[in-house]
């Protein structure tokens, strides 16, 4: 073990679970968003997802977590292994997405195919009202057993599929019996090309666009505007690109962003900051081993970000963030835990075995647009001497147990979950 | 099967003789047999050099000659950078526009991604100025996720594993194939 090399930062890593199974790399992992559904799921190589669940200790603490408290607190998160879902893909489960309700999990694979689950409840959910659960749990062990069930095969694209997001901006409010009605689902390929397909309900998803000749390579990853359908997709052609659906045309891109020298290999846009406002920022992480931090700068109106002029929008890097040194996989934006007084927490890794912690403070000047950024955690080795593939922070919950966890997953076919604790 | 080569006629140059160095490290392979396996894990941190990297890729063939990449100049023991857990190969086509590059370079990663030890991570590159498309050559071969979707297509493959065939057969005075 290496002796404390992250002592210099504010915070650092503890590992709460150490989830293994998979018999390949892990490429991916996905929260479930929804609180009637705590599920953690990853996919792999070995071309199944496991999803675990998990119930974090149940009485809330007082105080930022300190070293004293870490036994106990670690013995109380409890993760699960609940399923496996054998795919039926033929290759490497790439990338994996929720729905905003939690219902259905979305699987894309290198077989150019992007397979929909959905959860047939079990006996005990039919049966649940009166009965508790058994454990911590209570009855939230109810919404997440039961058998997984393939409904629609999405087909189109040529190539191996890299990456697929569900649009949130349809369906977060009250869930239709058909589940996410009118949302959207997107995937990109290595045929340079960007699908949309919508839910017209009855479990029907119907292509809407196939958006072609807007990159010139490899699309690697997208991310959808939380609360709106604007997507943002990185490419190996070192941009990312902006879309729009122009409702008297079809979906264009309407901004390109241009900064990074190499692969860009994740995206994450800040989370909602509060439900009265709109997303200023888009993170993104690349091969050039650098993240950068994208803001709109011509002044948004507030709440609203699409419905203006789509063309009139100006783009710029308002930062650079170096602190890996190989290439850099995954970055994910949450909001910040309530005991730290930040705007928001980025993770990211790569293939330099390490996760960085940044926080983002609050945006002091009202007329600039550049965030102020700092490492707060580092995390040597956290999967060994292995590549991490991806980071994801957890949603938060009600108790504010969940804030400050993280997962990773990486080469070494493990999903690790970890909390950032403060150092005394 | 290809009905044209790209590079016709290639320059051919003799191996070199088998490297001292191997024939030490035989002779401390037979000696380290006879040892406690308690010694295993002083064994597992020891370095490898650059002559043990060679070793392992010098009789990988050309994908479109009877020839190894060491016959042709391919690689070289002097192109092969280490630290302590990185290693970076560069490899000369040998012609600029060898449509190949990308082929051989896989095979090499592959080969060294099956012997070495997991804690290397492994870069390639071509040599500076000697492919036309240089920097996309190299773009391609150090991209995990391309790689890894190479490595689940049957028909490439099938010819990394043609290439690697005759890589093999010094494997058998090979330490690191344990």
């Amino acid at each position: 073990m290496p002796s404390s090399p992250e002592i210099k930062y504010p915070y650092r890593l503890e590992q709460i679970a150490e989830l293994t199974g998979h018999e390949d790399k892990v490429w991916s992992i996905s929260w479930n968003p929804h609180p009637d559904h705590p599920l953690l799921a990853s996919c792999s190589s070995d071309k199944s997802i496991r999803l675990y669940a998990y119930s974090p200790p149940s009485t809330p603490s007082s105080s930022p977590s300190t070293g004293s408290e870490r036994k106990d607190k670690e013995s109380e998160y409890n993760f699960r292994h609940v399923s496996t879902i054998a795919t039926g893909h033929s290759k490497t489960v790439r990338s994996i997405a929720w729905t905003n309700d939690g219902r259905t999990l979305a699987s894309a694979s290198f077989d150019s195919t992007v397979g929909l689950w959905e959860r047939s409840p079990s006996n005990a959910d039919a049966s649940s009202s009166s009965s508790a659960g058994d454990d911590v749990g209570g009855n939230k062990e109810l919404g997440v057993s039961g058998e997984w069930e393939l409904t629609t095969t999405l087909e189109g694209p040529d190539s191996e599929i890299k990456s697929v997001a569900f649009s949130t901006s349809s369906s977060s409010t009250s869930p239709s019996p058909y589940g996410n009605v009118g949302g959207l689902v997107a995937t990109c390929s290595r045929d340079k090309s960007v699908w949309i397909w919508e839910n017209v309900g009855d479990g029907e998803w119907e292509t809407v666009s196939v958006i072609m000749g807007v990159h010139s390579q490899d699309v690697k990853c997208l991310a959808w505007y939380p609360g709106e359908d604007i997507l943002a997709s990185g490419s190996y052609d070192d941009t990312i690109k902006l879309y729009i659906d122009d409702p008297q045309d079809d979906w264009y891109d309407f901004a390109t962003l241009e900064g990074h020298t190499s692969t860009v290999w994740s995206l994450a846009w800040e989370p909602l900051p509060s439900p009265s406002s709109s997303t200023r920022y888009l993170a993104s992480a690349s091969d050039d081993k650098s993240l950068r931090i994208w803001a709109r700068t011509d002044a948004p109106k507030k709440g609203v970000l699409g419905h203006v002029n789509s063309s009139d929008q100006r783009w710029e890097c308002v930062k650079v963030l170096k602190g890996h040194e190989r290439s850099v996989y995954s970055v994910s934006w949450g909001h910040a835990p309530s005991f730290a007084a930040d705007a928001g927490w980025i993770a990211s890794t790569g293939s330099d075995d390490r996760i960085n912690i940044w926080s983002i403070k609050a945006l002091t000047n009202p007329t600039s647009h550049v965030p102020l950024v700092e490492l707060i955690a580092s995390r040597e080795d956290a999967h060994g001497i292995y590549d991490l593939n991806a980071v994801a922070w957890a949603p938060h919950t009600t108790t504010g147990e969940m804030e400050g966890v993280l997962a990773s997953c990486g080469d070494d076919g493990v999903v690790r979950v970890w909390k950032v604790v403060k150092n005394d | 099967m290809a009905p044209a080569l790209i590079n016709a006629n290639p320059t051919i140059f003799a191996p070199t003789k088998q490297s001292l160095r191997r024939n030490d490290l035989n002779a401390r392979a037979l000696w380290i047999d006879q040892r406690d396996e308690s010694d295993e894990d002083t064994e597992a941190e020891e370095d490898i050099d650059q002559q043990e990297v060679f070793d392992l890729i010098r009789g990988i063939s050309d994908p479109e000659h009877p020839l190894s990449l060491e016959q042709l100049h391919v690689v070289s023991a002097e192109q092969i950078e280490l630290s302590r857990n990185r290693v970076l190969v560069e490899f000369t086509p040998t012609v600029p526009h060898c449509g190949m590059s990308t082929i051989i370079g896989l095979s090499i990663r592959v080969r060294l991604m099956r012997c070495l030890p997991e804690r290397f991570k492994l870069d390639m590159r071509v040599k500076k100025g000697s492919h036309q498309s240089e920097d996309a050559v190299n773009k391609q071969l150090n991209d995990k996720e391309r790689v890894a979707a190479a490595l689940e297509n049957p028909a490439l493959v099938d010819v990394v594993e043609q290439c690697l065939s005759t890589a093999s057969k010094r494997d058998d005075m090979n330490p690191l194939d344990l």
